[in-house]
């Protein structure tokens, strides 16, 4: 997966671990709140040097890091 | 001019003409002070009036004022025990009991303990990782204590386990410390400076005395004995220069233990005395569940008789250190981990209880941890061991060592309480305070 790699390297700059064997995890367990995903996603873009559109600024899209990825890679 | 008042929470011990001890139950272990020679006639000319003009800037006020013995006369200090209750209440940290496996290769005389429940399953450590990590950042630090059974029979599991959660701390930048509950079997020099490399830097291993009642009270499941083992475990540990870990040597003193105990004494002062790492922690066995106690009943010494245990190891003056007994004088560290709110012990299965006593209790189990991390708790279960309230005594308002106890430091008395009506509800540290005071070493008191 292209992007995983920097996503889970924004992730652990938050303060999450995601652990090296873990195929996939539900990204709104660690992502609770509308400030917290909107920190996200700022530090994603600046991490992958992209404008993420208003239209996927969904919170349903961070459910698993899997699928985050793969939106992501559509972009 | 401000005024001020005597502390309601004060103890004062003279001890002989040329040495007071003071200890306030609010300030905890931090008040403690040694009053020496002239200084003694002042601190009490200070007692009789301390709004006397000379006092105000007197340093030797101004210490015993920062120490807590002397307070502003408007000063509420009940309400301030209330609000020490709170912060002790809901430390702000997640504080986990771990048992790795509920098996022991010991069957001590005295273990509550059935010991039906092996080793925690992958699933179980996969589930706590998952919690942390998921709930990491509602707390300030994480503190691990490892028990069981015995946690060194699933070392594997330990280190599995501390390797993911010291990561998931590392990333999320909260503190982590652990401790561990061992019998010491197993604990030789290279598990133990791979548990070092772990952060466990907290023991707590247990010898009953000399060879011949350790080996009685403390055998293993083939009914061999132990002691000679876990001796040379605790020389090699003793021998290497780290200074960053602390080893509790707890005795649950017997009728047969007491009867030798300044032999007993005398071996502790040649094995650690001189060296501070290692601290002796007195206790008496008591009735703490199960069916083996019965056999050793003619043994048991009563609670009643705590302070004359403690009586008799000050007759010996043992140059061993008693830091361990410092959190009787310590609300952060007497109250239980059972009266705290965010504090679970995580059975082998997944289930979860408040305290490491009692597991057949059915208030104890408040819940269990799902497989995706989350944990499923009845949180008026939690609330029945967090809420000391009911406990409250009218004697505990005028109570000098209220500050201390916060109305009850062990929840599960409580809960008996209600149970069986009459049981009696304050702490035994709190009749032998004084012993207790003599008993920790001079250097951790401030000298005026």
């Amino acid at each position: 997966m292209k992007y995983r790699d920097q996503v889970v390297q924004v992730l652990e700059e938050m303060g999450i671990l995601i652990e090296s064997d873990e195929y996939d995890v539900n990204l709104q367990d660690f992502i609770v709140d509308s400030i917290q995903f909107i920190t996200f996603i700022v530090n994603v873009e600046e991490k992958l040097n992209l404008t993420f559109p208003d239209e996927y600024l969904n919170y349903d899209n961070i459910e698993t890091l899997h699928k985050f990825c793969e939106i992501l890679e559509n972009i | 001019m401000t005024k001020y008042k005597t502390s309601q929470f004060n103890y004062i011990l003279s001890n002989g003409s040329d040495e007071l001890r003071l200890y306030n139950s609010l300030k905890g272990k931090n008040s403690l002070l040694i009053i020496k020679n002239d200084k003694i006639k002042k601190f009490y000319r200070i007692q009789e009036n301390c709004n006397l003009d000379e006092w105000e800037k007197d340093e030797d006020f101004l210490k015993l004022k920062k120490l807590g013995y002397f307070v502003e006369s408007e000063t509420d200090e009940l309400m301030l025990a209330n609000l020490k209750k709170n912060d002790v209440i809901n430390y702000p940290g997640l504080v986990l009991t771990i048992m790795p496996t509920e098996d022991c290769n010991f069957r001590c005389q005295y273990c509550y303990e059935d010991h039906k429940k092996g080793k925690m399953s992958k699933k179980v450590q996969d589930s706590i990782v998952k919690f942390v990590r998921k709930n990491i950042n509602n707390y300030t630090a994480l503190n691990i204590g490892w028990f069981g059974g015995e946690p060194l029979e699933a070392l594997d599991v330990v280190e599995n386990i501390s390797r993911r959660l010291i990561q998931v701390c590392k990333v999320a930048r909260k503190p982590y410390a652990a401790g561990m509950t061992t019998n010491g079997y197993d604990l030789t020099l290279d598990t133990f400076i791979k548990l070092l490399n772990l952060k466990i830097y907290e023991y707590q291993i247990t010898i009953d005395g000399l060879k011949s009642t350790h080996d009685k009270y403390r055998y293993l499941k083939d009914f061999s004995g132990s002691f000679d083992r876990i001796i040379e475990n605790i020389k090699e540990i003793s021998s290497i220069k780290q200074n960053r870990f602390k080893v509790v040597i707890r005795t649950n003193f017997t009728k047969d233990i007491i009867n030798n105990i300044k032999e007993y004494l005398e071996f502790c002062e040649k094995l650690f005395g001189s060296d501070d790492r290692f601290s002796l922690s007195a206790h008496l066995v008591e009735n703490w569940g199960g069916e083996s106690i019965d056999k050793l009943e003619d043994q048991l010494v009563g609670g009643n008789n705590y302070g004359n245990l403690i009586k008799k190891i000050l007759q010996i003056k043992p140059k061993i250190s008693f830091e361990s007994h410092l959190i009787d004088l310590d609300s952060y560290n007497a109250k239980c981990y059972a009266a705290l709110r965010n504090s679970y012990v995580i059975g082998s299965d997944g289930l979860v209880y408040k305290c490491t006593e009692d597991f057949n209790l059915p208030e104890n189990c408040i819940g269990y941890l799902s497989d995706e991390g989350d944990l499923v708790i009845d949180q008026s279960k939690n609330a029945k061991w967090v809420d000391m309230e009911s406990l409250k005594e009218e004697k505990c308002s005028y109570c000098v060592y209220r500050g201390c106890c916060l109305d009850g430091p062990c929840p599960k008395v409580k809960i008996l309480a209600e149970k069986e009506k009459g049981y009696n509800s304050c702490p035994r540290t709190k009749h032998s305070i004084h012993d207790i005071m003599m008993l920790i070493n001079e250097r951790f008191y401030e000298i005026l």
